[in-house]
């Protein structure tokens, strides 16, 4: 099962391609949600569901790491169908269930291009494609190489501090908290819960810069194994990425499609 | 925080950048919408790491969101949400990191309402960009922005900001060390 942000390794052609090269078609597809009108998700699930065999996944693995996100997409759903244009209606209106289903797609179109490029492209590829991406910038005094450092640390941070979290929260509950009650005593037990959490990290992270430090970080530029030059597939897919982003978005400017 | 820009620093950076993230998955129920934690992190970086460092922290978090991986709020991910109508919050979580922490480093050992102060002028910083953004993407009035994007979050929002003057005054003397 793939779950939601993870990486599936399989041989394809998306899992082939310069991490650098996926990074800005998701962000240039990203874009091509949130401003390509009807159209746009139209053309933008049409293409998905078409490269499916070009990233390795099934159309049922895709459904399931989005099957936890349907809720919020129901949900935005329904704050535009009941409260369209920021007016609480208890009727239901015709605009605001067009509304509805337009932000709903739109956002799982976002989900969806993230878990595209998450599924195909290893953490620490997303990464090292990151830093690359952002080299130019090291000329402005930019502290490309820190960041990346900070990317990497933050991402192997997360699981760790949800499973944290998930544990505190068990532990709190077996020994009877319950979210009942007044402001004061939720803020109570919100506090019991985020210090210990807090205490925890600063442990981790004081470990961790030891650590690093110890394998002397910082002494001399980080090399790395990851990343060659773009070849020739890097090229024509940004391109087909690029030149489908183009069409859409003049269609829906040019055409008065809705 | 002592010695910004050494390495303990930058993985502080990392471990802020991630509670963040963390924070969009952690809901409080409260009437009248869960509040979602991440604003509460901002302030604590702010807070806790200082203004330089607080800041970084969450350009950290906003990359993290800008190479694929789900952690803006609902689990949404790619450059093209920040350019969205809810991109402006994001970019305002740096601004209100670096505010909060200037301002918390302008006391020694900052009391409760300072820290406040501290906090509600970073959230100022965030929901400023955040209501421009929104107004412009959504084509929004201030009066509606104001009603969809300010004023459901205020009960949640004056809870976080007593906790995390709370908690930061609780935690603060392990970065004495």
């Amino acid at each position: 099962m793939l779950r939601f942000g993870d990486y599936t390794p399989r041989d394809s052609l998306l899992h082939g391609l310069d991490a650098r090269v996926k990074i800005a078609a998701s962000a240039i597809l990203s874009v091509v949600a949130l401003t390509g009108g009807w159209s746009g998700l139209a053309a933008l699930t049409i293409a998905g569901a078409l490269s499916l065999r070009g990233a390795g996944l099934s159309f049922k693995e895709v459904l399931g790491a989005m099957k936890p996100l349907l809720f919020f997409a129901f949900l935005l759903f329904t704050m535009h169908a009941f409260f369209h244009e920021g007016r609480p209606l208890i009727d239901v209106t015709g605009a605001g269930v067009l509304a509805g289903l337009y932000t709903a797609w739109q956002y799982l179109a976002l989900v969806a291009v993230g878990i595209f490029l998450t599924a195909t492209t290893p953490p620490s590829e997303l990464v090292a494609g990151l830093g690359r991406l952002l080299r130019p910038l090291e000329r402005w005094g930019v502290p490309v190489g820190d960041i990346s450092f900070m990317v990497a640390v933050s991402l192997r941070f997360i699981p760790l501090l949800l499973g944290e979290y998930e544990r505190l929260r068990a532990a709190r509950a077996a020994r009877g908290a319950d979210w009942e009650g007044g402001v004061a005593k939720r803020l109570g037990l919100a506090v019991g819960l985020v210090i210990p959490l807090l205490l925890g990290a600063f442990r981790r992270a004081d470990d961790l810069a030891v650590a690093v430090e110890a394998r002397g970080y910082g002494h001399r530029a980080p090399s790395s194994l990851r990343g060659g030059e773009m070849g020739s597939p890097d090229r024509r897919f940004l391109a087909a990425v690029a030149s489908l982003a183009l069409v859409v978005i003049v269609l829906h400017h040019a055409l008065p499609l809705p | 925080m002592k010695g910004e820009g050494n390495l303990r620093g930058l993985v502080y950076a990392a471990l802020f950048g991630a509670l963040t993230a963390v924070g969009a998955y952690i809901a409080i129920p409260m009437p009248p919408v869960p509040i979602t934690m991440q604003t509460f992190f901002v302030s604590l970086a702010g807070a806790l790491l200082g203004g330089v460092l607080g800041a970084m922290s969450q350009v950290v978090y906003l990359l993290m969101g800008v190479i694929g991986l789900p952690v803006f709020a609902g689990g949404k991910a790619g450059f093209g949400v920040l350019l969205g109508p809810t991109g402006g919050y994001l970019f305002g979580f740096i601004l209100g990191a670096y505010v909060t922490g200037r301002l918390t480093a302008m006391r020694k050992e900052a009391g409760l309402w300072w820290l406040m102060g501290a906090m509600l002028a970073g959230y100022v910083f965030i929901y400023v960009p955040g209501l421009l953004q929104l107004m412009a993407v959504a084509n929004l009035d201030l009066g509606r922005a104001v009603a969809v994007g300010l004023v459901p979050t205020i009960p949640g929002g004056v809870v976080k900001i007593v906790l995390a003057a709370l908690v930061v005054r609780k935690v603060r003397g392990y970065f004495k060390t």
